[in-house]
């Protein structure tokens, strides 16, 4: 399910229906982690991205007016040149996981014990506490770098509406109504 | 707290599934052209990276939790590079009235 929706994500002819499939492909990772005995990380996979990027994701097409139905997505003329790296690319990990010898290989997933709660918090706020820091300032630098990049366009295109406009303010048509 | 699958998965089914998803990814922003679906690529690749993380620390002894904390790490800057992202796209999109990538040439010789 994970391998067909994230295709369908980059092939579906409408692209809200493209930001849908990423939801379920989302969601498919989630499950992926709950298969490995990571619960904790697939509540958050799921609360973060699902709820947040998909969302946001859907606002962006709706302000950048994505024509409305069928038909909307439109594809590259390098789509041959991309599915060709792409396959090079499989490939050489392919080639690339049979060689090595990777330590693990031979354990099951019911080999794996439940990650806790309990562990997970002891080592983010102690021995993982300077990246989490890090990461809040990281989050705090894109919220404000974000609202910035969004209002300065915003001013530019109201100094522009203004100039061009001319008498037709607020107070203009006051004036005329009058 | 002990729950059982139906199957036996390895850790090489795990981390094919993570180079399948990050080759369709790589595909996705190779051969795309609207602004946002190049971005739901990207997403994709970082999706296929957070599974092959959690699958290393899930089947190895010696690693403990450092590849789930990773995965934490993963998700915030990915929530935050999604955000700053979606500004700059809407910021073209004000300049250009097109989120066609074909159409983003200013620096073209």
């Amino acid at each position: 399910m994970l391998i067909f929706s994230a295709i369908m994500v980059i092939s579906a002819k409408n692209i809200v229906h493209s930001a849908f499939y990423l939801a379920t492909t989302l969601l498919s990772v989630a499950v992926y982690f709950i298969m490995l005995r990571a619960q904790y990380l697939a509540a958050v996979q799921i609360l973060v991205y699902m709820g947040a990027v998909v969302v946001l994701i859907l606002f962006a097409l709706m302000l950048t007016r994505t024509a409305v139905g069928d038909h909307t997505n439109i594809s590259s003329k390098q789509t041959v040149f991309a599915g060709v790296v792409a396959l090079l690319l499989f490939a050489a990990l392919t080639v690339v996981f049979h060689i090595t010898n990777i330590p693990g290989t031979d354990v099951n997933t019911s080999g794996i014990a439940v990650t806790s709660i309990k562990d997970f918090s002891n080592i983010l706020f102690s021995r993982y506490a300077l990246p989490f820091e890090a990461a809040s300032v990281l989050l705090l630098a894109a919220l404000v770098g974000s609202v910035v990049l969004a209002v300065r366009g915003k001013q530019e295109e109201e100094d522009k509406g203004q100039r061009t406009v001319g008498d037709n303010t607020v107070t203009g048509k006051k004036k005329k109504t009058k | 707290m002990q729950w059982q699958l139906g199957l036996d998965l390895k850790l090489i089914h795990f981390l094919v599934v993570s180079g399948v998803l990050f080759c369709i990814g790589i595909f996705g922003v190779l051969s795309r052209r609207h602004l946002v679906q190049i971005l739901m690529s990207v997403e994709l690749i970082l999706n296929a990276a957070l599974i092959n993380f959690i699958a290393f620390s899930s089947f190895s002894d010696t690693a403990g939790l450092t590849g789930q904390m990773f995965a934490v790490f993963v998700i915030v800057i990915a929530a935050a590079e999604v955000g700053v992202g979606l500004a700059i796209i809407l910021s073209i999109y004000r300049k250009k009235k097109s989120v066609d990538i074909d159409n983003i040439n200013i620096l073209k010789w």
